[in-house]
């Protein structure tokens, strides 16, 4: 809300004053009266005085005058147009203020120990203008090395093989660093034994400040890029942040000094990593003297250049403070918002179904093997399909994407949308949750969904056999089944329910495991697709108890979808055979219609069972309502019942 | 010039979109005859804008869920929200499960919303522009409650906000 007032308050002051347009802008003196006080504490002394329109900048915050560590507001005239500035603190730590010049509202960034600012807004040309007023200018590299402006700011590095603007040695004493990036790819060829990088901003020999892909190997590498700080001119030593999910965002890396006890720290839309999948170092020092940094990256130290767009760049020679590098990721957003550059991503407008898998390396089959969401045998319809995937992901972990991740990709104008969650396996027997504290938190995960406006189906998964964690993954998948319509799903893609995948030491089955005793093979993965096919045909049946499918031959196989069935057994007798059990959640009404004397026969699938029988019969103008129950864990199967 | 800058400046009000961070309020209670509510709370000394994002209430047999705010101050049962993601910042409001928050005024539907039994409410209130048609008041001890009335059975509830760094 300050924020807001602090934007409103100059159409107070400026209504005091005459407006340039019109008048040449360079002949009527400047009275800024005091504007009214306002009911809050961060707006202080307001500036006035009068002096002739050739005011170029604000007096320095701090100065007599500006009130403590109030904020000043000043106007100014560049001899073209007025702008507004509003400044931040006293130590000009934080500027929360903006700069009207010629119908563009640009944002100021912290002042204190800015080094660079490139807002890339030349457009064409070979150098970058610093607007730090520090006199770093950049260079393009010559010829097809050079990076190629966009229009409304910003360049696309990696057009070419190796595309960079070169930086003075100004800038080497950084120790933070933003810029605002969009990825076009990150799938490039990963180094030796070392997972894709690719470098924002890279000096030679020894440092590359960018991002990585999760690597090559991992089946969703497309979906996801985390941060890295490479240090060590052979490149093995980095660190690397948590991921994000692709696509634009402001990024800041740091590097932490022994000197005032601080870890290279990455921060992603000014939020800070949450995890950090090596130790943090100290790379300080990989500032010396001696290099020269590029932005747009560069090849070598185990690296390559960035592929994607820049829209702006800047670093700081100090080790901001998260609230600093917070404040400072939002007045770029809102800068970059004024260019057009919108660095939210948008929500999904595709009229395709989605489908959508969500989980941990189980979905992404990141240790090898077809994912299931590629095997779905079975699936009717046309979806585009988005496995999210993540290697190690946690529950708590998908719960925090998912803002960012699912409740974007799935799209309100298409007709289907189906996001399957599985989640538990890296959660199951730890510290964190007890198991039904898990339970609950999967259960966060749907109403959290429903809260935000999904509207599409939500399946969750069953957890499949695992070494050492059986008795803990059963416990929970007890609760899924217990409690899911409670929390928001649709069903439940029961996927322990097939022996060979949740039976009690499937995991030793090696024509369905690999030997970690945890992950499915291509063949495990296969009999999740078609649970999870099912699951997603029974989801989106068209037929009702209004409009059941109607059957009237001898035989019929009930469908996924048929989950309402009419027989009408008039003119012969009637069998309907089951679809199996396994893996679905979900009940099948069979009504018959007549009172001939045929027989109508309900019959299971396999060697399945329905109470206890291979086959149950129907009255006539009878009904049944049958459910599908696992059952006992320790065995996995199921068997349907009768049920009121 | 004056009335474009004025213009851009109440666009960028509107639109300015701080950093803000997500968190859920949850509890699951079987009910014997009895209501149940859960509140979120503003600190009153915090100047922070929060931003109800959505409430989820499931309820095994029929129910009547009410949406409040501005009651009397809740004081029990005290339980700390959860961030949606492990980067955010401790919320700096407090939430309350079973909770004893005074009556308030209603928010939506007048006479609260029925609930079939077996079935679930969810209700959105932040727009894709980011702003939300429920707010607290900064600076003040205000609250927003979902309620439900007397059952007997099972009640899931939720409330999704978000708070925003100063």
């Amino acid at each position: 809300m300050n924020r807001i007032l602090l934007l409103l308050l100059p159409c107070v002051l400026l209504a005091q004053i005459p407006d340039p347009v019109g008048s040449g802008g360079a002949s009527s003196a400047v009275t800024v009266a005091a504007l009214p006080t306002a009911a809050t504490a961060v707006v202080g002394l307001i500036y006035r005085w009068t002096g002739a329109t050739s005011i170029n900048s604000c007096p320095a915050a701090g100065a007599a005058g500006s009130g403590g560590s109030a904020v000043a507001l000043c106007v100014t005239h560049d001899g073209t147009a007025w702008q507004a500035v509003i400044e931040g603190g006293t130590d000009g730590s934080v500027t929360i203020g903006s700069t009207l010049s010629a119908g563009k509202v640009q944002t100021k960034l912290p002042e204190t120990g800015l080094l660079a600012d490139y807002q890339l807004l030349e457009g064409a040309g070979t150098t970058v203008a610093d607007s730090s007023g520090n006199a770093a200018a950049g260079t393009f590299l010559a010829g097809a090395n050079a990076p190629t402006w966009l229009s409304g700011g910003g360049v696309r590095c990696g057009a070419s093989a190796v595309s960079g603007i070169s930086l003075p040695s100004s800038v080497n004493v950084w120790r933070t660093f933003m810029a605002a990036v969009y990825p076009t790819t990150v799938a490039v060829t990963a180094p030796t034994n070392q997972p894709t990088r690719q470098t924002v901003m890279y000096a030679t020999p020894s440092s590359a400040i960018g991002i990585y892909s999760p690597g090559i190997a991992h089946p969703n590498f497309a979906n996801y890029y985390g941060m890295s700080i490479v240090r060590g001119s052979n490149g093995i030593v980095f660190d690397r942040s948590d991921t994000l999910t692709v696509g634009p965002h402001i990024l800041t890396w740091q590097l932490g000094s022994a000197s005032d006890s601080t870890l290279d720290t990455m921060y992603a839309d000014g939020v800070p990593a949450s995890t950090y999948t090596s130790a943090q170092g100290t790379s300080a020092g990989l500032t010396d003297a001696g290099v020269t940094w590029q932005l747009c990256g560069g090849t070598g130290n185990a690296s390559n250049f960035f592929n994607g767009k820049i829209y702006r760049a800047a670093m700081w020679s100090g080790f901001l403070t998260a609230t600093q590098v917070a404040a400072a990721t939002e007045a770029m957003r809102l800068d970059l918002r004024q260019q057009g550059v919108g660095l939210a991503s948008a929500q999904n407008t595709s009229s395709t179904p989605q489908l959508i898998a969500v989980g941990d390396s189980i979905t992404s089959a990141g240790t090898g093997g077809t994912p299931y969401t590629s095997q779905l045998t079975g699936l009717v319809g046309t979806w585009t399909i988005t496995n999210f995937g993540v290697n190690g992901e946690h529950i708590d972990g998908m719960i925090g994407q998912a803002p960012d991740r699912e409740d974007l990709k799935w799209s309100p104008v298409a007709a289907q949308n189906v996001i399957i969650f599985l989640g538990g396996a890296n959660d199951t027997g730890g510290a964190v949750y007890t198991d039904a504290q898990l339970a609950s938190r999967v259960c966060v995960y749907a109403q959290q969904r429903r809260a935000r406006g999904y509207r599409g189906k939500l399946l969750v998964g069953t957890n499949l056999s695992k070494t050492g964690a059986e008795s803990h993954r059963e416990a929970l998948n007890t609760y899924i089944r217990r409690q899911w319509q409670g929390c928001g799903w649709d069903g439940v893609a029961d996927f322990a329910e097939d022996p060979n995948l949740g039976a009690d030491g499937a995991y030793a089955n090696t024509t369905y495991f690999n030997v970690d005793g945890l992950h499915p093979k291509t063949a495990g993965y296969a009999l999740m697709g078609a649970i999870a096919a099912r699951s997603v045909n029974a989801a989106f049946s068209s037929v009702s108890a209004t409009e059941p499918t109607l059957v009237t031959g001898t035989t019929y196989t009930i469908l996924d979808a048929d989950l309402f069935t009419r027989i009408d057994s008039t003119a012969n007798n009637v069998t309907v055979t089951l679809p199996t059990c396994i893996g679905t959640s979900f009940r099948r009404s069979i009504k018959r219609a007549d009172a001939s004397a045929n027989a109508v026969t309900v019959a299971a699938a396999g060697s399945e069972l329905i109470d206890g029988s291979a086959s149950i019969t129907i009255a006539a103008r009878g009904s049944v309502l049958l459910a599908p129950i696992a059952d006992v864990p320790a065995t996995a199967g199921c068997h349907w019942e009768a049920v009121p | 010039m004056k009335r474009i800058f004025c213009l851009l400046a109440l666009i960028l009000a509107a639109g300015l979109s701080l950093r803000a961070d997500e968190y859920t309020l949850s509890d699951t209670e079987v009910l014997s005859g009895t209501a149940t509510a859960i509140t979120i709370q503003q600190t009153a000394s915090v100047n922070t804008n929060v931003k109800v994002v959505g409430v989820y209430v499931y309820c095994s047999v029929a129910c009547t869920v009410t949406l409040e705010r501005s009651g009397t101050a809740a004081t029990t049962t005290l339980t700390a929200p959860v961030a949606t993601s492990p980067g955010y910042a401790a919320t700096t409001l407090t939430g309350y499960i079973n909770s004893n928050v005074g009556a308030g005024t209603v928010v939506g539907q007048a006479g609260g919303y029925p609930v079939a039994a077996g079935s679930y409410l969810a209700l959105r209130f932040l727009g894709a522009d980011g702003s939300s048609s429920v707010n607290l008041r900064r600076g003040a001890a205000d609250n927003f409650t979902v309620k439900v009335a007397a059952i007997s059975g099972t009640a899931k509830l939720l409330i999704d906000y978000r708070q925003e760094a100063n």
